[in-house]
């Protein structure tokens, strides 16, 4: 735990123990013979936002993309190939669209079928996060996306995996 | 919101405020601008540095028959060689419009990418130009989109570079209050939709537009946790949805012609990369007919060591002049409707250089202190009701950094940028 955190978990704990006092003192006021207790017990400290600051370079978005879906790194040649596209067009997002939804489309992309996604979608989301973001999703993030594909039995994998990568967060590292 | 029906909804609203009248907060309708002389504009720079000596006066005979009136034969040893092109037919260029003979690059280092800078500017640069770098001042685009009333879109302003180097960075500067969110939407695409290019751009994952709620929501969700102020990088050029779907959509197009066999060979000529790139310019003139398009050709800079070249590449750079000019005149609202400019980005030498070509011609360099490497021509062709036809300025008159003035004079975004433009209104084309 970090020092953010760990004054995040006393500020936490500091206004549940003034809650549960103010809670007793009402309490008291409405009934004297009755005493309650309160315990506190352990809540989970509320999820940051990453702040990662530093934007890819054209070079490394495209190497890290690749990196990212097929699980090696890609051959001098093949980001030739990519970089000749990417440097074609001014709108940058337009065509870092059509590089993702290219490479999305190569069988060799290594990537759990839509039944393994759905069949543990915690794991499946935690995974997610940790191939695009580099880092664990929160609990909120978590519930989230479990929720999300929950609601929409028809999200596949691919969908799943475009929407973080065309992510600002992807963007940067 | 599903894409396809927020596209829809995009359209339709576009059309409605397009019908209907501005109101400002004046009270006034409409904004007050300059009255349009024509909707579309045209811009070619021609062609990685030109000599008047060879283009206009003619010394080797008329290379460009395309362009410049004239039956001046071609010397014997530049004909021999040259390649077999239909002949062109009608009226030439010239008799279409108003050409400057006597053009001049004043100032500044005699440098392609100064010279190209200078005339999208419509500024001056001296050697500290970074030549890396973006444009000191607004481009021709910003001044465009960001004056016009209404304010236009990127998708009205295109960039057609022959090469990725260099040059699609004068799609917009970084001056305060312009830049990217002015910028003009750039395209290199002899590479774009060259074989590399179309081998990793072209097969794309298809979503199943039901998903796309799904996509969203995800996305908007990590974008939503994601917190990048105070990064301070600039986003680039972004089109709206709406129109980045448009070009996508164009894109791929050209993806389904070129595997069709459409683009091996389109004008069943010997096509060299600069009329490749008008080539493709043209085929965003018929799909997306924007109101501004820049398009250069770089092939004559084969001058440094291949004279004879040089001048096979001024025959097919004005062939294809007069190529785009017909399919202007051929497209729906631009026919009678557009200026196309024509202007050299810099000259070339007086005197020779020691490379000699086959035909022991010596190569042309391009230096700042040889003021032949100073001397354009520039060639505006337009409606008969808007630019003087077969009109030939043969004195001293014009120069680069006029070229952005009139193009905001023809578009009508004169007033609203005066302030930013440091040359002059080529007023002596216009009726």
């Amino acid at each position: 735990m970090n020092i953010t955190d760990s004054n995040n978990m006393k500020t936490l704990l500091f206004a549940l123990l003034w809650i549960g006092l103010a809670g007793l003192q009402i309490s008291c006021t409405k009934d004297k013979q009755q005493v309650k207790q309160y315990v506190l017990g352990e809540v989970p400290a509320p999820g940051y936002f990453p702040s990662k600051s530093n934007p890819k370079t054209d070079l490394q978005f495209i190497s890290i993309a690749f990196s990212d879906l097929f699980g090696e790194q890609i051959s001098g040649i093949r980001l030739n190939r990519l970089m000749d596209g990417y440097n074609s067009l001014g709108d940058k997002q337009i065509i870092i669209d059509r590089i993702l939804k290219n490479l999305l489309k190569d069988p060799a992309v290594l990537k759990p079928s839509d039944a393994e996604m759905r069949s543990n979608t915690t794991l499946f989301v935690r995974d997610t996060y940790r191939k695009f973001l580099v880092r664990e999703p929160n609990d909120s993030e978590l519930w989230y996306l479990k929720k999300v594909l929950a609601e929409n039995p028809d999200i596949t994998t691919d969908d799943v995996y475009y929407a973080f990568m065309t992510s600002e967060e992807y963007k940067y590292y | 919101m599903k894409r396809r029906s927020f596209i829809k909804q995009a359209g339709l609203a576009a059309g409605a405020l397009a019908a209907a009248p501005w109101i400002l907060p004046s009270g006034r309708l409409f904004a007050a601008s300059g009255t349009r002389l024509v909707d579309h504009v045209v811009l070619c720079m021609f062609a990685g540095g030109v000599r008047n000596l060879e283009a206009v006066h003619k010394s080797e005979g008329n290379l460009m028959p395309g362009m410049i009136s004239g039956t001046e034969a071609i010397t014997a040893d530049i004909a021999s060689t040259l390649a077999t092109l239909p002949t062109i037919t009608g009226l030439t260029l010239q008799e279409q419009g108003t050409l400057f003979k006597e053009f001049r690059f004043k100032q500044g280092p005699t440098g392609h990418y100064h010279g190209y800078n200078t005339t999208i500017t419509g500024r001056y640069v001296n050697s500290t130009l970074n030549t890396r770098g973006r444009p000191e001042f607004p481009t021709l685009f910003e001044l465009y989109r960001k004056h016009s009333a209404p304010e236009k879109n990127a998708l009205n302003a295109w960039l057609v570079t022959q090469s990725t180097n260099l040059y699609p960075l004068l799609n917009h500067s970084e001056f305060p209050g312009y830049g990217a969110a002015y910028g003009a939407n750039q395209i290199t695409p002899n590479t774009l939709f060259g074989y590399n290019s179309s081998q990793e751009l072209n097969d794309m994952i298809n979503f199943d537009p039901l998903h796309e709620v799904g996509i969203e929501k995800v996305k908007t969700f990590i974008n939503n946790n994601f917190n990048v102020s105070g990064v301070g990088i600039s986003p680039g050029l972004r089109n709206s949805e709406a129109d980045a779907e448009i070009i996508q959509q164009f894109i791929s197009k050209m993806y389904v012609d070129m595997q069709a066999g459409q683009h091996s060979n389109p004008w069943s000529v010997s096509m060299n990369g600069d009329m490749r790139n008008i080539f493709y310019a043209e085929e965003i003139i018929k799909n997306l007919t924007p109101e501004l398009l820049v398009v250069d050709m770089f092939a004559v800079d084969t001058a440094h060591r291949d004279f004879t070249g040089y001048c096979h590449a001024l025959y097919k750079a004005s062939w294809a002049m007069n190529h785009l000019w017909n399919t202007i005149q051929l497209t729906p609202g631009m026919t009678n409707n557009t200026l196309l400019i024509i202007i050299p980005e810099i000259g070339r030498n007086g005197t020779g250089n020691s490379i000699v070509d086959a035909n022991n011609r010596p190569g042309l360099d391009h230096s700042s202190e040889d003021g032949m490497s100073r001397e354009l021509f520039c060639l505006i062709a337009g409606p008969p009701s808007v630019v003087k036809q077969n009109n030939v300025i043969t004195t001293v008159e014009g120069e680069s950094i006029d070229v952005v003035p009139t193009i905001a004079h023809a578009l009508g975004f004169y007033d609203g940028a005066a302030g930013m433009m440091t040359g002059q209104r080529l007023m002596q084309a216009f009726v």
